[in-house]
């Protein structure tokens, strides 16, 4: 008796307790699982987020706070997706480090990362590849649940940040949620809109307007060599700027570049 | 208090509380199609072995008392959390052999708590293991293609950049 002889739903209950970093572990461990991952036709717990104290849509996992996920892209076009777990850390003992150092991915104060103060409670695991996992094509909001559609026109503000060696930008973007779902980005208010978004999709849309703004280059973000991008969704209580803000999703690309020594 | 006799698939007969075995809804409905009344005949488990069935009525006994679990069957703290109460973590503590039997057990005989337990701490041995740690945990052969392995390999490689 093995764990691949139990029938396929009781693996199936297995692995919907999974977080989804370990869903992607899995889903490369077997190909079955794999399968299961991908085919699964119930909500899987993993995959989106939900918030009982608000009626906005639940949001891909690979976005929340708790996780990071990133990418990579040279002369606009993507060339890698990463995604970076952190776990709850329980007794406190065996931290994970930053791959690429603590410090470059925990900025200055002044660009907000949602649960930063958390983070230090996490063991954080190593970067998973994520270039051939399905998760990407999913929708970016959750088709598990229904959206009252809302009015929301969007803001958005550039914020720039330099060290010693490296330069990052952080483009904050607003989602629009007007029966369809849609994302605004960066200074020209330029939206995607699709009815059930995918996270590949927003990402995609989201260059676009970095090689369209010419902000980027202003600021020493060369389009040539690679860039490094984290992205994720935090929700905004719709209180700060601007008055009239409802509740929305808020997204953050911090882009990344290493300098030349 | 009733007793009831179980046949396990080898052969060994087992008596227990009416109260306790109906925490198995397998046994319970059988238990009402013929009124009750199985005090001199044993009802055969033909799936599950004596060990396996010594377990599960362990189980059974311990949690005899417990409230019926909540009609909801999909309820949002059921699915998520993976957390196990002590009692059950211990009772959990065997090998996989004996653990992938008492899952099956618990499906066969529709005893839902003990199936989730079971499930959650296989769950729990698969988190914050890379792909090969989780095959070697569970003696799994890498059925993956050659290309599908090459394609894991490189993306290794890559993230150990």
């Amino acid at each position: 008796m093995t764990i691949t002889s139990l029938p396929v739903e009781i693996q199936s209950q297995i692995l919907s307790y999974l977080p989804v970093s370990d869903q992607i572990s899995t889903s490369q461990a077997y190909p079955l699982w794999r399968e299961i991952i991908i085919n699964s036709t119930s909500a899987p717990p993993g995959r989106y987020a939900s918030y009982t104290d608000s009626d906005l849509p639940s949001i891909h996992t690979l976005l929340q706070g708790h996780v990071r996920f990133g990418f990579t892209y040279k002369d606009g076009d993507i060339t890698s997706f990463r995604f970076m777990g952190l776990e709850e850390e329980k007794n406190q003992q065996d931290y994970g480090e930053w791959e690429w150092g603590q410090d470059e991915f925990l900025p200055d104060d002044s660009i907000s990362i949602p649960n930063a103060a958390e983070v230090k409670n996490y063991k954080i695991s190593t970067w998973m590849d994520l270039c051939e996992f399905p998760y990407l094509d999913k929708p970016l909001f959750s088709p598990f649940e229904e959206v009252v559609p809302k009015q929301y026109s969007g803001n958005e503000e550039w914020d720039r940040s330099i060290d010693e060696c490296d330069l990052r930008i952080s483009v904050i973007g607003t989602v629009i949620i007007q029966g369809k779902t849609g994302i605004s980005l960066g200074s020209e208010q330029r939206m995607i809109i699709g009815e059930n978004l995918s996270v590949i999709e927003l990402v995609r849309g989201f260059l676009e307007e970095v090689s369209f703004n010419y902000f980027i280059e202003d600021w020493g973000i060369t389009t040539d060599k690679s860039s490094e991008v984290l992205f994720w969704a935090s929700r905004s209580s719709g209180e700060g700027w601007f008055q009239h803000q409802l509740d929305h999703w808020e997204f953050t690309a911090l882009v990344y570049q290493k300098s030349q020594v | 208090m009733s007793t009831i006799k179980l046949l396990s698939s080898d052969n060994a007969e087992l008596a227990v509380d009416k109260e306790v075995a109906e925490r198995s809804i397998l046994i319970k409905n059988m238990l009402e199609d013929v009124g009750g009344d199985m005090s001199d005949q044993a009802i055969p488990i033909p799936n599950v072995n004596e060990a396996v069935l010594r377990k599960v009525i362990e189980w059974c006994e311990h949690h005899k008392s417990d409230p019926p679990p909540p009609a909801d069957e999909d309820s949002d703290s059921r699915k998520k959390s993976t957390d196990i109460e002590e009692w059950d973590q211990k009772f959990m503590q065997v090998d996989q052999e004996m653990l992938f039997e008492i899952i099956l057990a618990a499906n066969y005989l529709d005893i839902k708590p003990l199936l989730d337990v079971g499930c959650k701490t296989v769950a729990n041995m698969i988190k914050g293991k890379s792909p090969e740690e989780i095959r070697k945990t569970f003696n799994i052969q890498n059925d993956f293609t050659p290309e599908e392995e090459d394609q894991i390999r490189r993306e290794n490689e890559w993230a150990e950049e």
